[in-house]
C-alpha cells in the first residue's frame, strides 16, 4: 500500500501515548462521540450509586421495620390476652377476701388474721398468687387441723389451685344444703364461735344458707360495679381484661404491678429532651425558571441524588408537641453536560479562515450545604410507634460550591462561568421546612426512625438577567436518637 | 494488534473490552494522528478516531484484511474529515509541472532521522502539502483517491504533493545539518 515503507515504519513507529491520553480520561469523550445506539451504557457516577444504595437501604429498613412492628403487635396482643387472663383469677380471688372479711369483720369483732378467719378465705386464697400461696397453704393447714372437714365437703386441701373462687363459693353453698347445721357451722365459722354466739340461737341451716347466699351476692354485686369502674380507668388497649375477668373487684396494688400498664408515656414523659442522628439521601430538582437560559440550564444540568446528614436536638414542650433544632450538611451534586457549537476565525501560516468549533463543557457539580433547621412538632404515640409531622423554618448556608453552570446571557450566547464566582448561590437563604418522621422505640432512652424532609427557599434565588432558582429538596434519612 | 475475541467483544458494546481496544491500538493510532493533525487538536481527534472505530466495528470483515490495515483507513479517513471540517487544507495551489517523487537520495536522508526528529522535521510542513504528502507518499493512496478523499482534482493533490517535495528539499538539508552539528 504504502509507496515508501521505510518511512511509513518510521514514522508509524509505536510510540508511548501521552498520559492525556489514557483510556481513563478518553473514555467519557470517546463514548459521548460515539451514536447513542452503540455506545455502552456509563455507569452512573459513584455518588449517585451510593445515593441510590442508601435509598434501596432506607426502603428496605422501612418495610422491615413495618413487618417487624405489626408482628411484635401481634404477639403482642396474644400476650396481652394471656395475662388478662391470668389476672382475672388472681384478681378476682384477692377481691373475693377482701369484702367478705370486712363483712366476716363487723360480725366477729375478730382481731386474728384476716386472710385466716374464715375457711372461705381460705379456700379464695387457694387460688391466690403465688407470692400469697406459702403463706396461706399453711393457714389452710392449720384450719384443717382445727376442723376436720366433713368427707363430702372438699377440704382447702383438695381444693385445686386452678379452680376459680366461684366455683367454690357454689360448691360451698351447695354443700350447706346436704350438711348438718352444726357441721355447716363449724366449717362456716371455726375458729368464730363468737361470731355464731352473737348470730341468733337456733338459727337454721336454710337461714344460714340464705344468710351466705344474701352475702356473697352483695359482694359480687359491689365487686363489680368496682371493678368495672377501675377496669374503664385503667386503659383502652387493657379493655380485653374487662372482658375476660370475672366480676370482681380489682384492688389497685395489683393494677400497679400489671406489667403491661406501663404506659411508655408516662416513661417519657419525664425525659424532655432528646437527640438523634441521621443519615440519608437527598433528592433535588434545581427549578430554574426565566428565560430560554432557564430552559437550557434545565437540559444541560442534570440533578444527581446525593446525601447528606444531620445532628438534632429536640425539645418535649408537652406530651404531643415538641421544637427541634440542629445541624445539617448536605453534599448536593450534579452533572453538568453542555455542548454547543459556534463559528470563529482561526489563523494559519498560510491563511485565516472561518472555522466551526464544538465546545463540550463536562463538569459534576458539588454544592455544599449546611443547615440549620427550627421545627415544631406534633406527635402521635401508638404503643412503641411515634408519629411526628414537623413545620418549621430552615436556615440555609452555602460553602465550597465547585463546578460550572450557565449564567449571564442567552440560550444563543451562554456564558459558562464557575459555580465558585456565582455569588448568589453562596449566599444563605431561608426556606420552609415540612417534616415527618416516624420513630419506633427500640429501648427505654433509645429509638430509631426514619425521616422524610422537604424544603424550598422562600425567595427565588436570583442567577443573573431573568433568571431565578428555588431549589426543592426531598431527604430521606435513617435515624437513630435516645432521650434523656 | 488485536484478538478476535477482543473485537466481538467491542461488537457486543463491553466496556471493558473497548479499554482492551483502545490500549492496544492507541499507539498505532496517535502515530497516524500525529502526521495529520496539529498538537492542540489532538486529543480531540483521538476521540473522534477511536468513537469511530468502536461505532463501526461491525463494519470490519477479517477476511478482508488486517484489522491494523483497517484502523489505518479509519484513522487516516477521520483525519481527513477533521480536517475538511474546519477547512485547514488550504489547497488553492495552482498547478506546477516541477513536482517529482522524492529520490532515493531524499528518502535515505528522512530515513536515517529518527522518528521523533522526522516527526518534528514533518510537522513544519504546511498543512496542505503535508496532508497529500502523508496519503501519497506515507499512506499509498493515489492521487485519484486523494482527489476524492479531499474533493479536489487529481492534478491539485499532484501540484501539493511537488509543493511538499520542494519544501523538504529545500528544508531537508538544513535539519540534517541541524541534527548533525546542532
Amino acid at each position: 500500500m504504502a509507496k515508501h515503507n521505510k518511512l511509513n515504519e518510521r514514522l508509524r513507529s509505536q510510540q508511548d501515548l501521552p498520559a492525556e491520553l489514557s483510556w481513563d480520561k478518553m473514555q467519557d469523550g470517546i463514548i459521548q462521540r460515539m451514536p447513542a445506539t452503540t455506545a455502552p451504557k456509563v455507569a452512573a457516577p459513584l455518588s449517585a450509586r451510593f445515593g441510590k444504595f442508601l435509598g434501596l437501604i432506607s426502603v428496605t429498613t422501612l418495610v422491615v421495620a413495618y413487618f417487624y412492628i405489626s408482628a411484635s403487635n401481634e404477639s403482642k396482643a396474644i400476650t396481652t390476652t394471656q395475662v388478662t387472663q391470668s389476672k382475672a383469677i388472681t384478681l378476682g380471688t384477692q377481691s373475693t377476701t377482701t369484702p367478705t372479711n370486712k363483712i366476716l369483720d363487723n360480725k366477729s369483732n375478730d382481731n386474728t388474721d384476716k386472710a385466716a378467719s374464715t375457711p372461705i378465705a381460705a379456700v379464695d386464697n387457694q387460688v391466690t398468687a403465688p407470692r400469697t400461696q406459702k403463706k396461706h397453704t399453711n393457714i389452710n393447714k392449720r384450719v384443717a387441723s382445727k376442723n376436720a372437714a366433713p368427707t363430702s365437703i372438699p377440704s382447702a386441701d383438695e381444693t385445686k389451685q386452678k379452680s376459680s373462687s366461684a366455683d367454690n363459693i357454689n360448691s360451698l353453698q351447695n354443700n350447706f344444703a346436704t350438711k348438718p347445721t352444726d357441721k355447716i357451722k363449724n366449717e362456716i365459722y371455726p375458729q368464730k364461735e363468737g361470731t355464731i354466739k352473737n348470730s341468733p340461737q337456733g338459727t337454721s341451716a336454710h337461714t344460714a344458707k340464705k344468710s351466705l347466699t344474701y352475702r356473697t351476692n352483695n359482694i359480687q354485686q359491689a365487686a363489680e360495679k368496682e371493678s368495672l369502674l377501675k377496669v374503664q380507668k385503667i386503659n383502652n388497649q387493657f379493655q380485653q381484661v374487662h372482658r375476660t375477668t370475672t366480676p370482681f373487684e380489682l384492688p389497685p396494688h395489683l393494677t400497679i404491678s400489671l406489667p403491661a400498664a406501663n404506659n411508655l408515656a408516662s416513661d417519657t414523659k419525664d425525659k424532655k429532651w432528646a437527640t438523634s442522628i441521621g443519615i440519608g439521601a437527598t433528592y433535588w430538582k434545581s427549578n430554574n425558571r426565566g428565560d430560554n437560559l432557564a430552559t437550557a440550564k434545565n437540559t444541560f444540568e442534570k440533578e444527581l441524588i446525593s446525601y447528606g446528614t444531620n445532628l438534632s436536638i429536640q425539645y418535649q414542650l408537652s406530651q404531643d408537641w415538641s421544637i427541634s433544632t440542629g445541624l445539617g450538611y448536605q453534599k448536593i451534586e450534579s452533572l453538568f453536560d453542555y455542548q454547543t457549537q459556534y463559528d470563529t476565525t482561526r489563523s494559519t501560516n498560510v491563511a485565516s479562515e472561518n472555522v466551526r468549533v464544538t465546545r463540550t463543557v463536562l463538569s459534576n457539580n458539588k454544592y455544599q450545604i449546611y443547615s440549620i433547621p427550627l421545627t415544631i412538632h406534633k406527635s402521635w404515640r401508638v404503643k412503641q410507634l411515634e408519629l411526628m409531622a414537623g413545620l418549621g423554618i430552615n436556615y440555609r448556608v452555602s460553602l465550597d460550591n465547585t463546578g460550572k453552570t450557565l449564567a449571564n446571557g442567552s440560550l444563543n450566547n451562554p456564558q459558562v462561568v464557575k459555580l465558585e464566582d456565582l455569588e448568589p448561590l453562596a449566599l444563605s437563604q431561608w426556606s420552609a421546612v415540612i417534616q415527618l418522621d416516624l420513630r419506633y422505640d427500640i429501648g427505654d432512652n433509645t429509638f430509631a426512625g426514619a425521616s422524610l424532609m422537604t424544603s424550598s427557599p422562600f425567595k427565588e434565588i436570583q442567577l443573573g438577567t431573568n433568571l431565578t432558582q428555588r431549589p426543592l429538596w426531598l431527604q430521606a434519612s435513617l435515624v437513630i436518637g435516645t432521650r434523656f | 494488534m488485536v484478538s478476535t475475541e477482543i473485537i466481538e467483544k467491542c461488537k457486543r458494546n463491553e466496556q471493558r473490552a473497548y479499554k482492551q481496544c483502545y490500549e492496544a491500538c492507541a499507539p498505532y493510532v496517535y502515530a497516524i494522528v500525529k502526521n495529520y493533525i496539529n498538537e492542540d487538536e489532538r486529543k480531540d481527534a483521538m476521540q473522534v478516531v477511536f468513537a469511530q472505530i468502536f461505532s463501526s466495528l461491525h463494519n470490519y470483515d477479517a477476511r478482508k484484511g488486517a484489522f491494523k490495515s483497517w484502523i489505518s483507513q479509519v484513522t487516516v479517513y477521520q483525519c481527513i474529515g477533521i480536517l475538511r471540517k474546519r477547512k485547514k487544507l488550504n489547497l488553492f495551489v495552482p498547478f506546477d509541472d516541477s513536482h517529482k517523487l522524492v529520490s532515493t537520495d531524499e528518502e535515505k536522508l528522512l530515513t536515517q532521522m529518527s522518528s521523533e526528529d522526522l516527526n518534528n522535521f514533518l510537522s513544519e510542513m504546511p498543512t496542505g502539502y503535508k496532508t497529500v504528502f502523508m496519503l501519497n507518499i506515507i499512506d499509498g493512496y493515489t492521487h485519484k483517491e486523494i482527489a476524492k478523499l479531499l474533493d479536489i482534482s487529481a492534478e491539485t493533490s499532484r501540484s501539493q504533493l511537488s509543493r511538499a517535495i520542494g519544501w523538504i528539499r529545500k528544508n531537508l538539508l538544513e535539519a540534517t545539518k541541524n541534527l548533525v552539528y546542532g
